[in-house]
């Protein structure tokens, strides 16, 4: 209950500091174009591709890993700067 | 004075906490060892298989058949304690209509020869179950086992993910050599995905795992599957395997994983489907008696009481409160946090922070490419026209069965000896690549090699010469 109660705590926290901001679910519709229905709409078809082209959709997961991976580093070095880590 | 104390008290808190530790986790294994196992005995009936535990008779007492709602209820004689019989003798039926039933052993079994008797029971329509077991010494009966009606087996065939069977049963004793297992699972369309995994485990546990564990802890999985589902489902597996006598550990698991199955998703929910059951071959061993008690006790009070509620195990850190007091208990409840609070801390941090603008834009990207929901390919249908006047050909092309007609073929094609597709044999070998290549990425890019690499050797003298 402790640990949880920290958990809860921080997270309640951050939440609250961040209320001020709108929440969003979907991505916006810009121009007329809903980007958020043509993107469901294009992972879909390019999963049903992977259902017989197995092994791109490895390399698509190790895409996606890199692109996590780029994401972090950028965030870390926006929080700590040129101390991050392949910074130099 | 007090200043003296306080050295004192705290070099005596480790050893105090060590032996508190050590005291809670040998008592009930002792005790264990003392009491043995449940004698189990088999009864079918109807085509039902039953195990139930073998009372022995000590006091009078009454079993209300809680389980027997609707139609009726009986108890047969199996023989006696030394000869059981499978040609059962009717001894007292109870009505046929209404219910909930009550047994009175002293009035109901009177003038019954000692030996061993079933509490049946059927709802309409529906073949009798045994609802325990007990023995008749002639003139008392106990019905402490019989409180728990049989449970229903699990269909399988619908619902949320879950382990639906697991056989052995947990603390039964089975003869060996031959050992026959069996495991059955369901898998939800909504769980299907590329890192969904059902493992299989099987491992001795005499040796393994407790004292000489810290020596030799090369753990051999005797059984060691995993499933990687394709498709939503029924998913069963079962073997026969010979096995030594001695304790045993058999346990399986639903897991979604991330990074090609290196790492568990600790943000998916199907983590907490996992079961371990403990059994022994023929005779069972003192380390595998401590090794299978001390986890049943700590498995218990860790996971399975914390999973559930936090707040019952806290209830027990009051030495006079009215659930007892558990000091093992007390620290889980206190700093184990269970499943519901953790599932609700991170569903917080999900609709509180990481769906915030802007990042929210970069949640739901994500969330999008890392869904695993397929869409129909578009077709096409081209029309041409003929050389007479109001006649057209049409030309359908639809890219989904192309796809679904190239892969059935690939599918097809199998190895002479192991009979595997295409698929089984170099899915490993092509996550193993690009894994390895991301991997080089990442490290390279973390080291710098790349940098220093692309330089040219006037640079790299250059950069020699600051230096």
């Amino acid at each position: 209950m402790i640990i949880a109660f920290l958990f809860n705590l921080i997270v309640l926290i951050i939440s609250a500091v961040f209320s001020i901001l709108p929440q969003v679910t979907t991505l916006p519709t810009i121009a007329g174009f809903d980007i958020d229905a043509a993107l469901v709409t294009g992972m879909g078809e390019v999963n049903a591709f992977f259902t017989a082209f197995w092994f791109a959709k490895y390399m698509f997961l190790g895409f996606l890993v890199l692109m996590s991976y780029y994401s972090l580093k950028l965030i870390i070095r926006f929080i700590v700067g040129h101390r991050a880590p392949g910074s130099h | 004075m007090i200043n003296k104390l306080i050295p004192i008290v705290n070099r005596f808190i480790p050893f105090t906490l060590v032996l508190l530790c050590a005291i809670s986790f040998i008592l009930p294994s002792t005790a264990f060892a003392s009491t043995q196992y449940y004698y189990y005995s088999s009864y079918a009936w109807g085509g039902l298989s039953l195990e139930y535990p073998l009372t022995t008779v000590s006091s009078v007492g009454t079993a209300s058949l809680d389980g027997i709602n609707d139609q009726v209820a009986r108890v047969n004689s199996i023989g006696t304690t030394t000869t059981p019989d499978i040609h059962v003798t009717n001894i007292h039926d109870y009505g046929s209509s209404g219910g909930p039933y009550s047994i009175d052993a002293t009035a109901d079994l009177a003038g019954q020869p000692a030996g061993n008797y079933i509490i049946m029971g059927k709802d309409s329509g529906n073949p009798y179950f045994g609802y325990c077991f007990f023995t008749w010494d002639g003139s008392a009966g106990d019905f402490t086992h019989c409180g728990t009606p049989p449970a229903t087996p699990d269909a399988c065939d619908s619902g949320d993910t879950r382990i639906c069977g697991f056989t052995p049963e947990n603390n039964s004793v089975v003869t060996g050599p031959d050992v026959d297992f069996t495991f059955d699972a369901w898998l939800a369309a909504a769980d299907l995905g590329p890192g969904e995994r059902i493992k299989v485990r099987l491992h001795n546990i005499d040796q393994n795992v407790l004292l000489l564990g810290f020596l030799s802890n090369n753990d051999t999985y005797i059984i060691n599957r995993t499933f990687i589902p394709g498709e939503d489902g029924h998913y069963s597996y079962s073997t026969t395997t010979p096995l030594a006598d001695g304790n045993y550990r058999l346990e399986a698991w639903i897991e979604k994983t991330i990074f090609f199955g290196w790492i568990k998703n600790p943000f998916d929910s199907t983590q907490d489907q996992v079961i371990s059951k403990q059994f022994i071959v023929g005779t069972s061993t003192l380390i595998g008696n401590l090794t299978q008690n001390g986890f049943n006790i700590l498995n218990g009070t860790l996971v399975g009481e914390s999973a559930t509620s936090s707040l019952a195990l806290v209830a027990q850190c009051n030495p006079l409160g009215a659930y007892g007091f558990n000091m093992v208990n007390c620290l889980a409840g206190l700093f184990i946090p269970d499943s519901a609070q953790v599932s609700a801390t991170i569903q917080g941090m999900r609709d509180g922070i990481l769906t915030r603008l802007p990042w929210g834009y970069f949640t739901r990207f994500a969330t999008i490419l890392g869904s695993t929901a397929t869409t129909s390919l578009p077709s096409y249908t081209v029309e041409f026209a003929q050389n007479t006047a109001g006649d057209t050909t049409t030309l359908a092309f639809d890219p989904g069965d192309m796809l679904a007609g190239g892969g059935a073929l690939v599918d097809s094609i199998h190895d002479p000896y192991n009979n595997k597709t295409l698929k089984d044999i170099f899915e490993p070998i092509v996550q193993l690549v690009v894994a390895l290549l991301v991997l080089f990425t990442i490290v390279s890019d973390l080291t710098g090699s790349h940098k220093d690499s692309a330089s040219s050797p006037g640079d790299i003298a250059s950069k020699r010469r600051r230096t």
